[in-house]
């Protein structure tokens, strides 16, 4: 647990310096566990543990109204920081491109702006047909590293 | 894949994305745009034809959207106005605009809203914010790269009681948890998982729009 610890520390160190608000979705991610589904709530020895001390407690039994949770494993935190990163890349590529796609569609520039009337400040201009091309490569280098979903060994 | 060779991965991947990220605010802008364009796309397949344009009689040549929802009256933004072959009803998408409520009085901000264009035009000439009466549809918009949390389901859900809970739905990239999905599944308002240019929940969330539009357009 200590090294997956320390390599899932090092991963989240990295993010909170590049990419902070994607560093904050996963901490907030992990911190809230994962939720037990209702059949592995009621199977297996956890259920006969819970069971159990809930009947020597003179306790009300486990219900399908019950919410159970769980940490998330080291390797499934690593699988939250993959599937999280293929988000983004997806987000960031298939945005630039639709938005190409609907300039050219009414025959628009394909710069885009985004201002606001009350701030003073220049207008974040993007030009789309750069920005996609660069968002889809990262896209393709990411699905390039980690496949579709591949499994991170638990060594 | 061994975990370190996952680790390296990953790291090498931050970078890559760094290069091209420009920051959560701009790729939320670009994502919201994303659901104009869903929008516009819903109008035309609801018979609709698209003027994009700043002020209502002339098309633009550059897309010019607002970064923060802001008042309808104010700057020239780009915005859809279409109208239906079948009837004298016209209506309006824009990007980032405050609704008011007519419960609470309340101004709330709107990622994307389509709005009945005689009550878009009500706003711009009185200078008041349109009404949430003359909302035709509205998306809230979360940038995502994991499930949003709960707290987001639950603001959400304060939004779609005050503009009117069929006309709301709740979009984000990411897959849901069970639980923000749960908690959406029995209301009126809907939540769309995964949503995506390319992806599946496109055409249903479209269809969705679509129906409201169509519906909108037969009320007298």
């Amino acid at each position: 647990m200590a090294v997956e610890d320390e390599q899932y520390g090092r991963i989240m160190s990295r993010l909170r310096a590049d990419l902070p608000v994607l560093a904050e979705q996963l901490d907030a991610e992990v911190r809230s566990g994962r939720l037990i589904s209702e059949e592995s709530l009621f199977s297996g020895s956890s259920y006969q543990d819970r069971k159990a001390r809930l009947a020597e407690s003179k306790l009300p039994k486990l219900a399908k109204s019950d919410i159970g949770v769980l940490p998330y494993t080291g390797s499934e935190r690593l699988d939250l920081v993959r599937d999280a990163l293929l988000t983004l890349a997806e987000t960031m590529s298939s945005s630039r491109k639709e938005l190409l796609r609907f300039t050219d569609e009414f025959g628009v520039s394909p710069v885009i702006e985004f201002s606001d009337f009350e701030s003073a400040s220049e207008p974040d201009r993007i030009d789309l047909n750069i920005e996609a091309e660069r968002a889809q490569r990262a896209r393709n280098t990411m699905a390039h590293r980690f496949g579709s979903g591949g499994q991170v060994s638990e060594r | 894949m061994s975990r370190e060779d996952f680790v390296r991965e990953v790291e090498a991947a931050i970078g890559e994305l760094k290069a091209s990220y420009r920051g959560n605010a701009s790729e939320s802008d670009l994502y919201e745009a994303t659901l104009f364009v869903l929008c516009v796309d819903a109008a035309k397949r609801a018979g609709g034809r698209v003027l994009l344009t700043h002020d209502g009689r002339n098309a633009i040549q550059q897309l010019s959207f607002r970064r923060s929802p802001g008042n309808l009256w104010l700057g020239e933004f780009t915005y859809a106005l279409v109208n239906f072959p079948s009837t004298s009803k016209q209506l309006e998408v824009h990007l980032g605009a405050y609704v008011a409520s007519g419960s609470s009085k309340v101004a709330h901000e709107c990622d994307v809203a389509i709005l009945d264009h005689e009550e878009a035009e009500r706003s711009r000439q009185g200078q008041v914010h349109p009404r949430a009466r003359g909302l035709i549809a509205v998306i809230e918009a979360k940038l995502y790269a994991t499930s949003p949390s709960l707290g987001v389901g639950r603001g959400f859900l304060g939004l779609a009681q005050e503009l009117g809970p069929k006309r709301c739905s709740l979009v984000f990239p990411s897959g849901g948890s069970d639980n923000i999905l749960a908690l959406i599944a029995k209301r009126d308002s809907q939540a769309y998982d995964r949503l995506l240019p390319g992806r599946d929940s496109i055409g249903t969330m479209r269809e969705h729009l679509v129906k409201a539009i169509s519906n909108w357009k037969h009320v007298r």
